[in-house]
């Protein structure tokens, strides 16, 4: 295949519409001074819950303490879903430059090998590698592919980057369910 | 810009755990997996290393790097977070797509 700067071209272009997609995100939703105030209260609770979980405290306070814990709990999963509420203003606008993007770049790199893989990709991978390269395609990865991976890699360290996204659950309701199993034990 | 990063980065080496807030020291074990992924990517592609071989290679250096990372400099209670293995596995999806993303670029560049 030769040294060529299509590849490396190609996840430019998907950073850029990643960008694009953070701007318009920006735009509808993390500029809102109800957004930046539930994002600062929501990293609040989540260090005063992690505060609470590491608390020992004496048989007769625990009933009000495991109270505390589910306050906390109730707290934090509902300023989550307030700021995904916001976030869901501009998923119709992120949709539209998602499928422009896209379209720029089959307009440009449609049935071109772009990569060579050097692994065999197997099920599903193999036909988004594979789709649109003219010839067998054995090894190679087309636009779609490097598309693929730049949007599932970069929006995140995008999103992080700029301060915008929304902080993680610090708790699962797979391991409260383990926990609960543990103190029935 | 970039003002959290660049303090997160700061803290890397020079904080443990203890002395860091949750949301802070998730995002920053979120990112030192993002660097050693890349890094790995750019070795195992450099090397040539192909296929499984590859993938094998990979996961151990950076089991062991992000392993000592965790126990040896910034000291992180492991247990308060379910285990190793989940720390691992937060954001797994995101960390082995830039891993494969940059194999696959490095080993373009020099191998076909």
């Amino acid at each position: 295949m030769g040294f060529s700067f299509q590849a490396p071209l190609v996840v430019i272009y998907s950073l850029i519409i990643g960008l694009l997609i953070e701007l318009v995100s920006y735009y509808f939703a993390y500029r809102s001074p109800s957004y930046k105030s539930a994002r600062e209260s929501l990293v609040k609770a989540i260090n005063e819950y992690k505060q609470l979980k590491k608390r020992k405290v004496d048989i007769l306070s625990k009933k009000k303490h495991e109270k505390s814990i589910s306050d906390a709990e109730s707290r934090i999963t509902s300023l989550q879903n307030n700021m995904q509420k916001s976030k869901f203003k501009s998923a119709i606008v992120n949709m539209a430059a998602m499928f422009f993007g896209f379209r720029v770049l089959r307009k440009k790199f449609a049935g071109i090998a772009l990569a060579s893989l050097p692994f065999n990709p197997i099920g599903p991978i193999k036909k988004i590698a594979f789709r649109g390269i003219a010839g067998s395609g054995v090894n190679q990865a087309g636009f779609m592919f490097l598309y693929t991976l730049t949007n599932l890699s970069f929006r995140k360290h995008i999103s992080l980057l700029f301060n915008n996204s929304i902080p993680k659950s610090p708790f699962s309701n797979f391991q409260k369910k383990l926990e609960e199993q543990q103190n029935l034990q | 810009m970039f003002e959290r990063f660049k303090s997160l980065m700061s803290q890397s080496l020079k904080r443990t755990s203890s002395q860091m807030n949750e949301v802070d020291l998730l995002e920053l074990l979120y990112w030192i997996k993002v660097i050693i992924a890349v890094a790995v990517g750019l070795v195992v592609g450099l090397t040539g290393i192909r296929g499984a071989t590859g993938h094998l290679v990979a996961a151990g250096i950076f089991f062991f790097v992000f392993s000592t990372y965790t126990t040896r400099v910034i000291k992180v209670d492991e247990d308060s977070y379910g285990g190793r293995l989940e720390l691992l596995k937060d954001s797994g999806m995101q960390v082995y797509a830039t891993f494969v993303l940059t194999w696959i670029l490095s080993y373009t560049a020099f191998h076909s």
